[in-house]
């Protein structure tokens, strides 16, 4: 059915920037909101909220760099080349830095890479590993909501800082996690080095 | 003879042919037609006559040649808006009479260019017209020497109201940032639509009715108009296309009055939204005007608001709209002369 893609949704064009898609995204929620002029008399309350959630549906995918040529290409729409791209400078991030990668990583963006853990992980290596990826120690504190006290103790092997093991395995986990290892190997190996 | 596309064939077997059709195919016999305007709201107490008298202010300003017609019959007061107390000739003259120049009706008051023709009547029947005497009105309409008709039609969904709307050339849907106008504002388009589609094939009416029993509710989002008329194209194409062709001859305007909230300006925009995913109908959003306690002033002043406060927003929001108001009357002669050649 031709309305029910997810442009239609939207009210916009395949070739919308996604500037557009954003704009028509805002727009068709206030549409639907429960106190909305527009849609009285139209549609019942459970109706509208069906609306909303098949808008919310649309956004998830439109608005996502990944997922939304793989749409286009799936349901037969023109992609990218077409696009009104002159927009969308406006929601694209500034380009990267060297300086500017902290800041970045601040806000929650993910080491892109999955890292080899090695055969001995210590405070030490971990702390190697972050400060290659250019990773501060605040920004994992910022990220992971852990105490910049404990992410200390970890990377200076104080094992007896934490109140309980159990803290210790948790915020080391997490810790992995944040500069991009898998975090149950880098908590063996991290384990078997205090316990022998 | 090639009555094509713009010649819309009423009940009664009465031809509408646009102006510039006529000059070109006939002869200087043909007497001009004037392009009309229905304004029209479903509830009533929203500004219509308010919308229509000052719009023909508006337009017959800009030097255009204007001719109210009031057919709120039974509750007619398009006069009082204008400031004409009492009109010396009315419609119930024209429906009761033999005329043969409706021109001579036409009452003026200050502006020149600006004519109305009352519906204030004694006659207590003048609400329930008849078919002949609608049909006799709509004949006589269009020979009124005039640029522009601005029809202001009664509340509520009666016929001779939807029939007057589907008349004009443009129709101008009037709401106000209200659930109860907007409800009625639905409820009168809905009226419209039943109505235009009287006049299918009974054949496409019987398929209407199959697709809207069998193919209700199937996830849950009530059935709108645009939905029902998928289901149509997938199963009668052909006759899919009849509907949509009766559709397209609508040309829908809206304008949002007594405007409070900021957040109301954006209300016409929401409303277009919804004509087309849900009627699946364009509907052009002139404007909106702004609640105005000098709307009152002047009304008891027996003047109009427009002549009244020329410098107030209002005024300006009318100009913008009548001049608006040209442009797709001018755009839409020349779709036809295009549609024709």
């Amino acid at each position: 059915m031709k309305s029910k893609h997810y442009y239609a949704i939207l009210n916009i064009e395949p070739q919308a920037s996604s500037l557009e898609v954003l704009h028509a995204y805002r727009d068709m929620k206030q549409l639907y909101q429960p106190d909305s002029l527009a849609v009285y008399s139209l549609y019942e309350d459970d109706e509208v909220a069906i609306l909303l959630a098949q808008v919310e549906e649309a956004y998830l995918v439109l608005s996502d760099a990944d997922k939304r040529p793989l749409y286009d290409i799936e349901h037969g729409f023109v992609s990218s080349p077409q696009r009104n791209d002159e927009a969308d400078y406006m929601v694209q991030p500034p380009p990267v830095r060297e300086e500017s990668v902290k800041i970045i990583r601040h806000h929650g963006a993910k080491p892109l890479r999955n890292i080899d853990v090695p055969d001995v992980v210590n405070g030490a290596v971990l702390k190697n590993i972050r400060e290659m990826q250019g990773i501060g120690l605040s920004d994992i504190a910022y990220n992971t909501k852990i105490s910049m006290e404990y992410l200390q103790a970890i990377e200076a092997n104080d094992v007896a800082h934490f109140p309980a093991a159990v803290y210790m395995k948790s915020y080391l986990k997490q810790y992995a996690e944040s500069i991009g290892m898998n975090s149950q190997l880098v908590l063996d190996r991290y384990e078997a080095l205090h316990s022998s | 003879m090639n009555v094509t596309s713009k010649a819309w064939v009423l009940r009664g077997g009465l031809v509408r042919v646009p102006l510039i059709q006529l000059e070109q195919r006939t002869s200087s016999a043909v007497e001009r037609r004037p392009y009309i305007w229905a304004v029209a709201s479903g509830k009533g107490g929203v500004g219509k006559s308010f919308v229509a008298s000052n719009l023909g202010m508006a337009l017959a300003k800009q030097g255009k040649k204007v001719v109210l017609v009031d057919l709120d019959l039974g509750s007619a007061n398009l006069h009082t808006c204008l400031g004409i107390p009492s009109p010396k000739t009315t419609l119930s003259h024209i429906i009761e009479k033999n005329v043969s120049n409706m021109n001579d009706f036409i009452v003026y008051g200050h502006e020149p260019n600006l004519g109305l023709i009352s519906g204030a009547s004694d006659s207590l029947h003048v609400a329930n017209l008849l078919h002949y005497q609608k049909l006799k009105i709509m004949r006589n309409l269009a020979r009124i020497d005039a640029d522009y008709i601005i029809l202001d039609l009664g509340a509520g969904t009666n016929f001779n109201t939807l029939d007057f709307f589907l008349f004009a050339d443009q129709g101008l849907l009037v709401v106000i940032p209200e659930p109860t106008s907007i409800e009625n504002g639905y409820r009168f388009f809905k009226s419209i639509l039943t109505r235009q589609l009287k006049d299918l094939p009974a054949k496409t009416k019987k398929l209407i009715n199959q697709v809207l029993t069998e193919h209700k509710n199937e996830k849950g989002v009530a059935r709108s108009f645009a939905g029902f008329l998928e289901d149509m194209e997938d199963l009668h194409p052909a006759h899919a296309h009849g509907i949509h062709k009766v559709l397209s001859r609508f040309k829908l305007n809206l304008i949002v009055n007594q405007v409070i909230e900021p957040s109301d300006t954006k209300l016409g925009a929401a409303l277009s939204v919804m004509f087309r995913k849900y009627f699946d109908t364009p509907i052009y959003v002139l404007g909106y005007l702004y609640h105005d306690s000098h709307v009152l002033h002047a009304l008891r002043q027996k003047q109009a608001y427009y002549a009244a406060f020329p410098q107030s927003r209002n005024a300006t929001c009318l100009e913008r709209m009548a001049l608006e108001m040209v442009e797709q009357s001018a755009s839409d002669l020349v779709d036809t002369v295009r549609l024709e050649s």
